[in-house]
């Protein structure tokens, strides 16, 4: 565990907070991938989280987003003079959210490390991405594995987390056609790199391969970490790989 | 003493049998989707039938649809789309407690009309229950029946123990004496949607033509999501959003201007215009529309879209009570 404070915050982001359909809200913070921001959004989540508004069963963060997931019937039950259950817990937000302070706080952090197999069995796109970068592979591998990267969210596959940000001469855009990515496989994408903890189609550039399992189905929470954490990865050889 | 457990054998299983519940919630953050039934109302009538808990899981079959042996005494409901289903070759009526004796075959020879049909069985279906659901989250293996579709060969136990025995059969006529009369599918009633976050993003043209022309639900449509066919409609700018949350019920848009609503087991984030939202009362409405229906969309207000779903939840409430009611007769004339 380590603390994390959040520097140089704009309080308060401006908001805007929309339907997502009849059982949940969106606070939306609009449309970019900025740590400070999604630190916010991450410390927000908590907030929302603790502030046990009753309806609400789920909060989830995304990059510049916040859904939350409540039963109507219990908010149409809740909305006294509210014109709606939805109304009535849009206010509820509003409220935490305008009362919110995130400047000074700290929130723990955990940091995961993470093995990853750099060997061409298990990357198919490394050779590849040293060459459009004009890097040798060890160089790519040795900044791949310099950076902490914090995790943006958690979505499109169970466990799949965003991280970010690559090293700038290692970032490389998505391939146009997505190919079939074996669990495990640590890729990258943008100034993005990510896992995928489960066999998947996917379009990022897959330079090396994890032995750890990211989900683990007998654990609460069943997933090694969680939005807002931070990884690091360390190389290891085939043996390792094998023997893990 | 000993518990007497039910169960139902899978003779042929169908092309996707799956155990459902209310489905999981509290792991979304994990990219982890709730699951579950896709027509919620017709999984709470079957188990409002029967007596059983709102939660307890029930079977989801599409068609082909199984066929099943009865193992020994149990009772059933079947809800949801209409397979016309036979107890040894003789029709048995949706929406009604069946009993079942050892030896029965339950089967489902044609679909008359929707896509999901529902079996509750008394007591509950006796599946594993993983982070807090019995929901078979396919993609994942896990929960349901060992993580999986139903095979040939396994065997479907009720949570069935002898403190709710089964009222003796040879009373009673196959049929218990009471039933459900919910809407039928209209195939033409309108989906309501409210506006996406991204509505804004369709001109007025293609705003018209989203709501007054109809779409096709095509063949590759699944549990995950149903790809619509119609005319395309195009947003001004190559707009790129950063992946952002979604849901049940959220009307996507892809680059080439074709929509994909996505359903119970959608992904839980997804960098595509979210143009509409399908509301909560609906969402079944839609589920049960198979391939090649037709689906128009018509734009709602957030009062309708609650007052319809308290609505229904309330005739679901009086149905459950009722139900209650029947079981507790016949139990004390036994």
């Amino acid at each position: 565990m380590c603390i994390f404070t959040v520097e140089h915050m704009q309080t308060p982001f401006p908001y805007s907070i929309h339907n997502l359909g009849d059982d949940a809200l969106l606070i939306d913070f609009g449309n970019q991938i900025d740590l400070n921001l999604n630190a916010y959004v991450v410390q927000l989540h908590e907030a929302v989280t603790q502030g046990a508004i009753a309806p609400v069963k789920e909060v989830v963060a995304a990059y510049a987003s916040l859904a939350v997931y409540y039963d109507i019937a219990e908010a149409v039950c809740l909305k006294g003079c509210a014109p709606s259950g939805q109304a009535y817990v849009q206010a509820a937000i509003e409220d935490i959210i305008d009362n919110f302070q995130p400047s000074g706080i700290s929130y723990d952090r955990k940091l995961i490390r993470i093995p990853v197999c750099y060997d061409t069995a298990y990357a198919p796109d490394l050779a590849g991405l040293a060459r459009s970068s004009g890097l040798s592979q060890e160089e790519v591998i040795e900044r791949h594995t310099a950076n902490i990267y914090h995790i943006y969210m958690i979505g499109f596959l169970p466990g799949f987390a965003y991280m970010g940000e690559v090293d700038e001469r290692i970032a490389t855009a998505r391939k146009p056609q997505p190919t079939v990515v074996q669990p495990g496989s640590v890729g990258i994408a943008g100034r993005q790199t990510g896992i995928y903890p489960l066999a998947s189609p996917g379009g990022w550039h897959i330079i090396g391969r994890t032995p750890a399992p990211m989900l683990q189905f007998d654990k609460e929470p069943p997933c090694l970490y969680k939005t807002g954490d931070r990884v690091q990865f360390y190389a290891i050889t085939p043996d390792e790989f094998d023997r893990y | 003493m000993l518990l007497h457990r039910m169960s139902l054998t899978v003779i042929k299983p169908g092309i996707l049998d799956t155990i459902q519940d209310a489905g999981r919630y509290g792991y979304r953050g994990w990219g982890i989707n709730p699951g579950g039934v896709m027509d919620r109302e017709a999984f709470q009538i079957a188990n409002s039938l029967l007596g059983n808990r709102a939660s307890a899981a029930v079977l989801e079959m599409h068609y082909p649809a199984p066929k099943l042996r009865c193992n020994d005494g149990l009772v059933i409901a079947i809800t949801g789309a209409d397979f016309v289903p036979q107890v040894n070759g003789t029709s048995v009526p949706l929406f009604r407690p069946i009993v079942l004796a050892a030896g029965d075959m339950l089967s489902f020879s044609r679909p008359r009309n929707g896509r999901l049909s529902y079996m509750a069985i008394k007591g509950g279906i006796g599946a594993v229950d993983w982070m807090g659901s019995r929901s078979t989250h396919i993609k994942l293996g896990q929960g349901g029946y060992h993580g999986r579709a139903l095979r040939k060969g396994d065997e479907l136990f009720s949570g069935l123990c002898l403190a709710e025995k089964v009222p003796d059969n040879k009373l009673l006529d196959r049929l218990l004496p009471w039933y459900a009369a919910p809407d039928q599918f209209s195939p033409e009633e309108p989906i309501l949607v409210l506006p996406g976050k991204e509505w804004g993003l369709l001109g007025p043209a293609a705003q018209d033509i989203f709501l007054g022309s109809s779409f096709i639900v095509q063949q590759y449509s699944d549990r995950m999501g149903f790809t619509l066919e119609g005319e395309a409609l195009h947003i001004s700018d190559n707009y790129s959003l950063v992946s952002a949350p979604v849901q049940y019920g959220t009307v996507q848009l892809l680059p080439k201007g074709q929509m994909v609503v996505l359903m119970a087991d959608h992904q839980t984030t997804g960098g595509y215009p979210r143009i509409a939202q399908v509301i909560a009362a609906h969402r079944g409405l839609l589920a049960q529309r198979p391939a090649g229906a037709s689906v128009r969309f018509r734009m709602t207000d957030i009062v309708t879209a609650e007052r319809l779903w308290t609505e229904r939840q309330a005739y679901l409430r009086q149905l459950q009570a009722g139900c209650l009611i029947k079981w507790t007769e016949i139990q004390h004339k036994n």
